[in-house]
């Protein structure tokens, strides 16, 4: 049963992970004022969890362009490690916050904690549970 | 000038009193506080920008030259606000209620909820477009390697040991991250000399000196000129307003104002108007200057006194217009708002910027000096009744019986103001830790609650808190926490415990691991701010650093220390009362039995948890057994604390009080053995657990006065609820001034009420619109019940109702 929930986890997790930074990407070369606010922001981060059986890699270039890969990127400004899939799991299904995150200890933050809350800033663009003003260019 | 004392005018015992609808201006600012709109403020940090990328960054010159002049620069170009029927011009922010920004500190924490703001359900902060877009693209980018928080990382490492455990939160948290305002500036050498003179008595020293110090005088020099500048800045603004101004009576006014602001605070103040718009013009500098988190005010009734009672004696004011005048300024106190991320309101909600005001108490002398401005102070609190500043009263055995009865029916009135304070033993605690007696006579309440000496103790009493259930949770499992391994030392299996000394043992040596590491944060976070953030005109506006030349972070003022609030205490000593009766003497149960109930959360354990309620003894029902114990406690947090020194060679002091972290923690910890459940709040402050509270108010009142309050001097917080029907009866109020007087005679050092009936405080969780500004106090300060998180709310709600 365990197992099984483990598995479970891994599977919804990793598409979880996958769809939000995919969606960033994709509002990135679809919305305007989405590019603006990604257009001078550098900042390289890793998303995996304290086993490495999930690690992603975010990379703001500072020109406009995000890659996103699999692989672990050297020497990243900030990196979430989360102490188990499930709190992975468990932070991206409720677009979670840093600081919450923080706070229930469901993961360590290595580096510049700055770059994460850039990084939410750009998450909760798309989270349906944030309320947002209306905002043009 | 003006003499410091002030003599009582008997005639003006005799109050006349006032409602808000005898000031009609009055109240509409009053609604305005509460109920108006707060707008985020991006003024200060866009100033500080502008000018830093004008000189190519923070290294330009050396730190304090920086820091001087960045100031300048914000204070010459911060609007000059004087609002529609202000009667003293300026405002914190460039809004008329404004939240505070500060990127250098925690502000980039409010990022992720930019566009989010204005429509957050809880506190919502307005803010536009334009000013999103500065943030995102200009501001936040500017500081997101430099900031306190990354300075102070990039320092230590991410390996590191201290560093590592904060960000677990639940230990202990640093507040230096965010501010060091804790503190009371002098603003009696304002009033006494002016800035003009202050600025006199540097350039005279300026000549004597080089290197350094040379460096440090200039840099207070350009401060102070800097809050000349905006003075100035007021008195035109007034005169500008005043050349298209219709109305004959607001034309008075502002005529008024351009005068008073050409005059001070550049001089000495002449008026109580004058003295009142010297401090807030001070005050609003030094928010530029650094983040307003407990920004004090000290004695107001010191120093207000002489110029009232002088304007009173040559017919220049009444005392109508000068309960006018004080409102206007109480009001203005509240027209900023700290930043708080929603995450953070989990922790921190409701708080507004908790600067305490202090009433009572003595003179230099020890003689007591309740005066006018006293009883003038209470009338204000009693008329407006809101949240900020944070009411102090000081109570003395030798106290007038009509201010003691004065400052019952205040608080019977307000529900929860002022909280007081015993002279009789926060004197003997401040002379213990090397305070001179007449410094330690001049006491004033800082933040929440704690004692300082004002304008010469640097004390930071906000520095740290800590969680007193953090050691107990890691000598249950052997240094780890539920969620993390290897937080603190291995102190052993609960199965090798043969003794509940050597419990006991283990708890002490995670509390001392947990308060070295915490201490150790809090002085690289001081010497970060050497680099990032000296203060020249915190330094100018105290007493110490201009006579020796020394930067206030250097430890340049006469007194310095560092204050620590405890979190939960009462929890901690009623759960290793628990093991040590039910596991080592009675043998309930093991200790490993009682971990299991306690990861059970006591399902299944009914009995166990009811014998635990019901049977065992309490702290707060006057049992001596339990209370040695809290006494033990509070023996070994003060010989810890007083033997660590801080990064400017002060001691670490240890308070008791929690502001509404108790409900923060609860929220994320499980039970306990005292038999608090999964989720639910901590004690606040020192106050003896709601649920175990069964001997009434002369148990809760015996238990606290047992303990050795000198030992305590960064305060304490003993919370107590009262149906506010009880009072209807007149032999009730009796009572109650008895009891205070009883507590305070044995030993009680602080005490503060809410006085509401348990129906109201349920009616305004189920409908908040009816109940716009029904304030509460929370564990430290005041807050409106409808800003709190429904936790809070539930705290608030059950805490234990005292009978007379």
């Amino acid at each position: 049963m365990e197992k099984i929930k483990l598995w479970y986890y891994k599977f919804l997790g990793k598409l979880l992970l996958d769809y939000s930074h995919k969606k960033l990407i994709k509002l990135n070369n679809e919305d305007p004022l989405f590019h603006n606010f990604v257009s001078n922001f550098k900042g390289k981060i890793i998303i995996s969890t304290e086993n490495n059986e999930i690690k992603r890699s975010l990379i703001f270039n500072g020109n406009g362009n995000i890659k996103y890969t699999k692989k672990k990127v050297n020497e990243p400004d900030a990196s979430f490690i989360f102490n188990s899939i499930k709190d992975l799991y468990k932070f991206f299904r409720n677009y979670g916050d840093v600081y919450e995150g923080m706070l229930e200890n469901r993961f360590k933050i290595r580096g510049n904690s700055n770059i994460l809350f850039k990084y939410q800033f750009l998450t909760n663009y798309f989270n349906p549970k944030k309320e947002k003003i209306p905002i043009s260019l | 000038m003006i003499s410091q004392q002030g003599s009582f005018l008997n005639s003006e015992k005799v109050q006349t009193k006032y409602s808000l609808e005898d000031f009609p201006n009055l109240k509409e600012f009053r609604e305005f506080i509460v109920q108006g709109k707060i707008e985020f403020c991006i003024e200060r940090a866009a100033l500080m920008l502008e000018f830093l990328r004008e000189k190519g960054g923070l290294d330009y010159t050396d730190p304090i030259t920086r820091q001087a002049a960045v100031l300048k620069y914000i204070l010459e170009n911060k609007k000059p606000n004087i609002f529609p029927n202000d009667l003293l011009a300026g405002s914190s922010t460039s809004k008329r209620k404004g939240v505070l920004f500060y990127p250098e500190f925690l502000g980039l924490g409010i990022w992720p909820e930019l566009l989010s703001l204005p429509i957050r359900k809880k506190n919502p902060y307005h803010i536009n477009a334009e000013e999103i877009i500065k943030l995102d693209q200009e501001i936040m980018p500017f500081w997101i390697d430099k900031n306190v928080p990354e300075l102070v990382r990039k320092k230590l490492g991410d390996g590191d040991k201290s560093y590592r455990l904060h960000e677990k939160l639940f230990l202990y948290m640093v507040a230096k991250y965010n501010c060091q305002s804790h503190t009371i500036p002098d603003y009696q050498k304002v009033l006494k000399f002016g800035i003009e003179g202050i600025i006199s008595d540097i350039k005279k020293r300026i000549k004597n000196v080089s290197g350094e110090k040379k460096k440090f005088y200039n840099a207070m020099k350009t401060a102070l000129e800097g809050v000349l500048s905006y003075a100035k800045n007021l008195s035109k603004e007034a005169t500008r307003q005043l050349k298209t101004c219709k109305d004959p009576d607001r034309k008075i006014e502002l005529k008024k104002i351009s005068e008073i602001c050409k005059r001070v605070p550049a001089q000495p103040a002449t008026t109580f108007r004058e003295a009142l718009q010297s401090i807030w013009i001070c005050m609003n500098a030094l928010y530029q200057e650094q983040n307003n988190v407990g920004f004090s005010i000290g004695r107001i009734d010191h120093l207000l006194n002489p110029y009232y009672i002088h304007d009173i004696k040559s017919g220049k004011l009444t005392r109508k217009r000068a309960i006018e005048l004080f409102s206007h300024f109480w009001l203005k106190i509240g027209d900023n708002i700290p930043m708080v991320p929603e995450s953070g309101e989990k922790l921190f909600g409701a708080t507004g910027s908790n600067q305490a005001i202090t009433i009572g108490g003595c003179d230099k002398e020890g003689k007591n000096s309740v005066n006018e401005t006293t009883f003038l102070s209470l009338d204000v609190v009693e008329l407006l009744k809101v949240r900020d500043p944070n009411l102090n009263a000081r109570i003395r055995e030798d106290d007038p019986d009509d201010y003691t009865q004065r400052i019952a029916e205040v608080i019977f009135n307000t529900g929860s103001t002022p909280s007081l304070i015993s002279d009789k033993w926060v004197i003997p605690a401040l002379q213990k830790i090397g305070i001179e007696q007449e410094d330690a006579n001049d006491y004033a309440q800082v933040g929440c609650l704690e004692p300082n000496s004002p304008g010469r103790q640097f004390g930071h009493t906000g520095s740290l808190l800590i969680n007193c259930t953090a050691p107990f949770i890691l000598a249950m499992h052997n240094g780890n926490s539920n969620k993390s391994k290897d937080l603190g030392p291995k102190t052993g299996e609960l199965s090798e415990f043969t003794s509940f000394e050597q419990f006991l043992d283990a708890v002490k040596t995670q509390f001392k691991f947990i308060i070295e590491n915490a201490t150790r944060l809090n002085n690289v976070c001081g010497e970060t701010y050497k680099y990032l953030h000296p203060q020249p005109l915190l330094s100018a506006l105290f007493e110490g650093p201009i006579q020796s030349g020394k930067n206030l972070l250097n430890g340049g003022a006469t007194y310095n220390s560092s204050g620590i609030a405890f979190i939960a205490l009462a929890d901690l000593i009623d759960s290793l009362y628990a093991v040590k009766k039910l596991v080592f003497v009675d043998n309930k149960f093991t200790l490993e039995d009682l971990g299991q109930m306690l990861k059970k959360n006591f399902n299944d354990n009914e009995k166990e948890y009811s014998y635990i309620l019901n049977k065992m003894n309490h702290f707060g029902n006057d049992k001596q057994d339990v209370d040695s114990l809290a006494q033990y406690l509070i023996d070994f947090l003060y010989e810890i604390c007083t033997s660590i020194k801080n990064y400017r060679n002060g001691n670490y002091l240890p308070g008791y009080w929690s502001m509404t972290i108790h409900s923060g923690f609860g929220k994320v910890t499980g039970a306990f053995p005292n038999g608090k459940k999964k989720c639910e709040p901590f004690t606040s402050g020192l106050t003896p657990f709601s649920k175990t509270q069964k001997n009434g108010p002369t148990a809760v009142f015996n238990s606290l006065a047992n303990l050795d309050c000198t030992k305590m001097p960064n305060g304490m917080a003993l919370n107590m609820k009262f149906n506010k029907s009880l009072f209807k009866i007149e032999k009730n109020k009796g009572l109650f001034i008895s009891l205070l007087k009883g507590y305070f005679s044995k030993g009680g050092m602080q005490v503060q009420y809410i006085i509401q009936d348990a129906e109201t405080l349920i009616d305004a969780k189920q409908h908040p619109e009816k109940y716009p500004d029904l304030m509460v106090r929370i564990s430290g300060y005041t807050a409106y019940f409808n800003d709190l998180n429904d936790h809070m709310k539930d705290e608030i709600i059950n805490r234990a109702i005292m009978q007379i």
